[in-house]
């Protein structure tokens, strides 16, 4: 069933070190299909800047974004009006953390979670240092969610003013129960969620999730590096200024004052990339017509079957042995994860290996570097049963 | 050719084995922030030479290989003969991955093609080392 969907993807009939590829790596970035391909080359090929000038290109431009952003937005249960395009979630958790840091001062709290990306840890800790606000973590129980009886006494004990978590961890692949923490927490603390894994795994809806902020790439939804979302609720965007200005974001400027542009626009300084969220626009057209359902159902598959294999693999110690989503990251006694990523690399099968940008993370654990193979609804249990005969028999030879 | 030849793993596990100096003038500490590879050089030099080394890779094979290549004839050599040698070393690097086979101590490393993203492994040792030089 999923074989037709593959066909579409160009990248999934090549070979790699003179084996057929098996990619193992789309937690770290999608391949892309071909009409997304084809429509990032015709978007290329005739182009103006958008709300600049009075030229039909330049209004075809601004027509081809927006309608671009409405089909975004609806992805996540978000409309146009909501959704800030960015060129990713490093991107965009920067420009959340930087304009909603100014709002924070000393005494105040954020909450993260303890297996938080760099790109969202590190934009709250330059800002703690400017501003003065805390930084606190919340361990994560045995199922990799976060312990949500430590965060409550969190809670009652410290001012907390904003929680962020990523909605999918890129190590775990656990996906933390983003309404029960919402109900939780109330509605003093403002919910920022990280869904870069999330967003090619789960279904989202913004509204019903109850948050007040959500962040994500589009390289991992099968779409064109440099582009991605951060939906903030009206409410709370209208609490900070935009952390960057210029061009396209402005109502007025002189010499000594701006005024800048009220809603989503004053948060879109400079040239937007406008090929490059056409692709992604399609890339979710595409992605939809395969259907949740049956995304969800393959996933499924994938993740049972290697959390079976690999757990009875000797010498393999999963980071947690119950993930959501067909990501599964490990140590193995004796073995190097860069040895066993370029030993798997070999063999055609493409995997991650380091910290995987999770660095405390790791550290607590005690680990320092491990492997992490990530499956998409694209890849086949054919697929599963090589790696992990590869797995098997490079394990053995080189432990 | 194979990258993981039974040189580089023998190498790889032989690393182990050095010993503590007796007296530490140089020490540096450095890591491949990417992979969380990390590699602490301790040496003993004296009027120029190295007298006592010791090494420590928290990595994978290849960095682990490299950083016994170094091992190599360390003890005994100028600090001026040891600058040298990882210049020629990390040029040599440079030469295998432009399909310029080199016969020099890189030589083990001769498949290094096969994975050219594995060049910081190989290479982490030699930085390390080129840095405690310098705290002279």
């Amino acid at each position: 069933m999923i074989e037709q969907y593959r066909r579409t993807v160009p990248a999934l009939s090549k070979c790699v070190n003179g084996k057929a590829l098996v990619y193992c790596d789309w937690a770290a970035t999608a391949q892309m299909p071909q009409c997304v391909l084809d429509v990032v080359s015709e978007s290329m090929q005739l182009r103006g800047t958008v709300r600049r000038g009075v030229h039909n290109l330049g209004a075809r431009s601004t027509k081809q974004l927006e309608q671009a952003r409405t089909t975004i937005a609806n992805f996540i249960g978000a409309t146009s009006s909501e959704l800030i395009l960015t060129s990713g979630t490093t991107h965009g958790l920067n420009m959340l953390v930087s304009s909603v840091s100014e709002t924070l001062s000393e005494g105040d709290v954020v909450l993260l979670s303890a297996v938080e990306h760099h790109a969202h840890l590190l934009p709250w800790q330059r800002m703690s240092k400017r501003y003065g606000f805390s930084i606190e973590i919340v361990p994560l129980d045995q199922y990799g969610k976060i312990d949500l009886e430590v965060l409550e006494r969190i809670l009652l004990e410290q001012s907390v003013r904003v929680i962020g978590f990523p909605m999918v961890s890129n190590v775990l692949g656990t996906l933390q129960p983003v309404r029960e923490i919402v109900d939780r927490v109330g509605t003093d603390v403002r919910v920022v969620v990280d869904a870069a894994q999330a967003v090619a795994h789960v279904p989202i809806n913004v509204s019903e999730l109850g948050i007040d902020a959500l962040v994500f790439g589009g390289h991992k939804l099968y779409g064109p590096l440099g582009t991605g979302g951060l939906w903030i609720k009206d409410a709370w965007r209208r609490e900070f200024q935009p952390s960057m200005v210029g061009g396209g974001a402005i109502d007025s400027v002189s010499y000594t004052n701006v005024v800048i542009a009220r809603g989503i626009r004053g948060f879109e300084p400079g040239t937007p990339n406008v090929t490059g969220f056409v692709g992604l626009a399609r890339a979710i057209e595409w992605f939809e017509n395969i259907g949740w359902d049956r995304i969800l159902l393959q996933e499924q598959q994938l993740r049972d079957h290697l959390q079976t294999e690999l757990s009875m693999i000797p010498k393999i110690h999963l980071m947690t042995t119950c993930p959501d989503i067909p990501l599964f990251t490990f140590e193995v006694d004796g073995l190097h994860a860069h040895d066993l990523g370029t030993l798997l690399d070999f063999e055609g099968i493409v995997v991650r290996t380091g910290h995987h940008c999770t660095q405390p993370f790791h550290d607590t654990k005690g680990v320092e570097s491990s492997t992490r193979i990530s499956m998409s609804c694209l890849n086949t249990l054919e697929e599963c049963v090589y790696v992990v005969e590869q797995l098997k028999r490079l394990i053995g030879e080189f432990t | 050719m194979t990258l993981y030849s039974k040189e580089i793993l023998r190498r790889s596990k032989e690393v182990r084995d050095s010993e503590k100096p007796s007296m530490v003038t140089n020490l540096l500490r450095q890591s491949n922030p990417i992979c969380g590879d990390r590699v602490e050089w301790q040496l003993h030099i004296a009027n120029q030479e190295i007298v006592e080394a010791w090494v420590e890779v928290k990595g994978c094979a290849l960095c682990k290989a490299s950083a016994s290549v170094i091992l190599d004839n360390l003890v005994g050599s100028s600090t001026e003969q040891l600058s040298s040698r990882t210049e020629r070393f990390l040029t040599d690097v440079e030469g295998i991955l432009n399909d310029d086979p080199r016969m020099g101590e890189t030589f083990v490393f001769s498949a290094l093609p096969t994975a050219p993203a594995r060049r910081e492994c190989v290479e982490l040792p030699w930085h390390c080392l080129k840095e405690a030089l310098r705290q002279n």
